[in-house]
């Protein structure tokens, strides 16, 4: 839901710019990607929490970026699913609505967005 | 008492559930203003399912073992009618509409549920502290932390407040707190427990598991939620390794490098020596590569799943209602976990996912695969759980690097799928305290039954 592209820039720019940041000794994230960061996470954030958060995510992926290139194939496999046929096993929907903002006929009821021209 | 202690003396009607429970409450009035472990307990019904368990008990129509045993659970688990608010204010008025199938599990064998224990907001942290309602603190020293992210679950043990808890570990959860806090605490195999109802963090990561004073109590937990469930479908219902007379036990040679504690280190030496001498081969100087990435490996892939995962809390479905999604999520969600998301969000998006997201998930079969080799010549690894002793409250809350760092030796055992179990085999005394030392016992999947008899010959009980 979060993970998207940025608007029409493309892909190999960003990696490249990326790298550029990097080579430059800046730090891998900086605070104009905090602030898009967290508009796809859907937060706020005041400017003392994207100077403290940029600094800190720097940081982490600074240590995290130093996975080494491994010389494998090796593709994740996950953990064994079982595969079967769907069953409902859960019981009352009122149930499940009863933690809902609002809801109207047995539906969450959600806030209009369209004519606010985007997702709130 | 002991989880062991109090099924003797219920089976030997020396004691009856109503008087365990009322215990239960009185230790709680008086331990949790200082050590904030419950976040919330449930008096009234506890006493009427001990009244019921003892009915049970005295007609001859017992349920088992854990009939009439208080127990605690980690506010992650979906406790039908319950608030349920895994640490975060997002979850502050959350109603769960069903049981957990631990917790489901835990009704069924006749447990007494007494309340909610305290954690790290949505189990995202390793001290305790990023709880939104205020850190635990250790029983044994109540300026250091118990550790997390399972904070109440290990500090409810040590405090004797109940014999049996249960927590969630993602990546050290329930052994790091069990470390800190001298008890012992078991990350249990991959599909091991049913995850439903448990309140996701990284869903290809988490695993419920048991903690208690001893190896023994913690088997009995553990042996009471596992199984296959058709709920989740990572579930298994499986055949488990058989128990051996003696083990080949291996030291990764990454497990004893920069950063452990010499205290640590020489409480690890003494315990392989104490397995040589009870005719267990150890294999020295095990090389598995990489362990030292493990944590850059974990810290890639777990806030991309949580970034995903979190997408859920909306304020609109349930959880808090601000004024928008955006509003809700940044009243609701806490300092770390905002820091995990965007970090998620980050390493998931076009341009960055190739660098670290697709890297670390081939570092983690890589991961696997090591493992899986090394357990062709050896049938248990050995190591600490943590690598420092439990540290002061805030010492580390404003490095989130360093925090992680405690996470070292755990975290692998999560990448791999396979299970973990801490045990206290020593204390040290710092500041006029004695504090426990914790090691880790880690074996191929479902080896549980050898983890819990090679553990019962080490521990030693704080």
């Amino acid at each position: 839901m979060f993970a998207s592209d940025w608007q029409g820039v493309p892909r190999g720019f960003l990696a490249f710019s990326g790298w550029i940041g990097y080579y430059w000794g800046m730090s891998i994230i900086d605070e104009t990607m905090v602030t898009r960061m967290a508009e796809l996470s859907r937060l706020a954030l005041t400017s003392e929490e994207t100077t403290r958060y940029a600094a800190q995510l720097g940081a982490i992926l600074e240590y995290a970026g130093h996975l080494p290139p491994l010389d494998t194939a090796a593709t994740y496999t996950g953990p064994s699913l079982r595969v079967e046929a769907d069953e409902v096993l859960s019981g009352d929907v009122g149930d499940l609505l009863q933690n809902a903002r609002d809801t109207e006929n047995g539906y969450v009821k959600v806030p209009a967005i369209l004519d606010r021209g985007e997702t709130s | 008492m002991t989880l062991e202690g109090m099924i003797a003396a219920l089976a030997a009607n020396e004691t009856t559930s109503v008087a365990l429970v009322e215990q239960v409450f009185h230790e709680i009035e008086t331990k949790n203003v200082d050590l904030n472990i419950f976040v919330r307990t449930y008096k009234d019904e506890a006493l009427a399912a001990a009244q019921a368990s003892d009915a049970r008990r005295a007609s001859g129509s017992s349920l088992g073992a854990l009939d009439g045993i208080p127990v605690g659970i980690k506010d992650n688990f979906s406790y039908k009618d319950h608030t349920v608010s895994a640490g975060s204010k997002i979850l502050e008025n959350y109603v769960a509409p069903y049981d957990a199938t631990a917790v489901k599990k835990l009704k069924d064998a006749g447990a007494v549920i007494v309340g909610s224990l305290n954690m790290d907001e949505f189990a995202m942290g390793s001290s305790g502290e990023s709880s939104a309602f205020g850190a635990t603190k250790n029983p044994l020293d109540t300026t250091r932390v118990p550790g997390g992210s399972s904070s109440g679950s290990a500090a409810a043990v040590a405090a004797d407040i109940v014999p049996l808890t249960f927590g969630s570990d993602t990546g050290g959860s329930v052994r790091l707190p069990a470390a800190f806090c001298g008890v012992v605490g078991l990350k249990p195999t991959y599909g091991a427990v049913s995850r439903y109802g448990l309140l996701a963090m990284a869903s290809s990561f988490d695993q419920i598991g048991p903690l208690a004073h001893t190896v023994a109590g913690a088997k009995v937990g553990f042996d009471a939620v596992k199984g296959l469930d058709p709920r989740d479908s990572t579930s298994q219902e499986a055949t488990y390794l058989e128990t051996k007379t003696t083990y080949t036990i291996g030291v990764p040679k990454q497990f004893l490098g920069e950063g452990l504690d010499v205290r640590i280190k020489d409480a690890l030496e003494e315990t392989i020596t104490a397995l040589a001498a009870a005719g267990h081969t150890i294999k020295r100087d095990i090389d598995i590569p990489l362990l030292d990435q493990s944590l850059a490996t974990y810290y890639i892939i777990v806030p991309a799943e949580v970034s995903s995962n979190l997408a859920r809390y909306d304020g609109i479905r349930f959880g808090l209602h601000g004024d928008s999604v955006v509003d809700s999520r940044t009243k609701g969600f806490g300092d770390e976990v905002k820091r995990r998301i965007m970090l998620g969000t980050f390493t998931l998006s076009a341009g960055y996912s190739d660098k670290f997201y697709k890297r670390a998930q081939v570092a983690r079969q890589a991961l696997r695969d090591q493992l899986d080799e090394v357990f062709q010549d050896v049938d248990v690894l050995i190591g600490p759980t943590a690598p420092t002793l439990p540290f002061k409250l805030g010492e580390k809350t404003n490095d989130p690097l360093t925090m992680y760092l405690s996470d070292i030796y755990t975290v692998p055992v999560n990448l791999a799928g396979i299970p973990g179990l801490s045990v206290p085999v020593a204390q040290v005394r710092e500041d006029g305290v004695d504090l426990p030392i914790g090691l880790q016992l880690i074996g191929p999947a479902w080896s549980e039954e050898r983890l819990f008899d090679l553990g019962a010959s080490i521990e030693v009980r704080q």
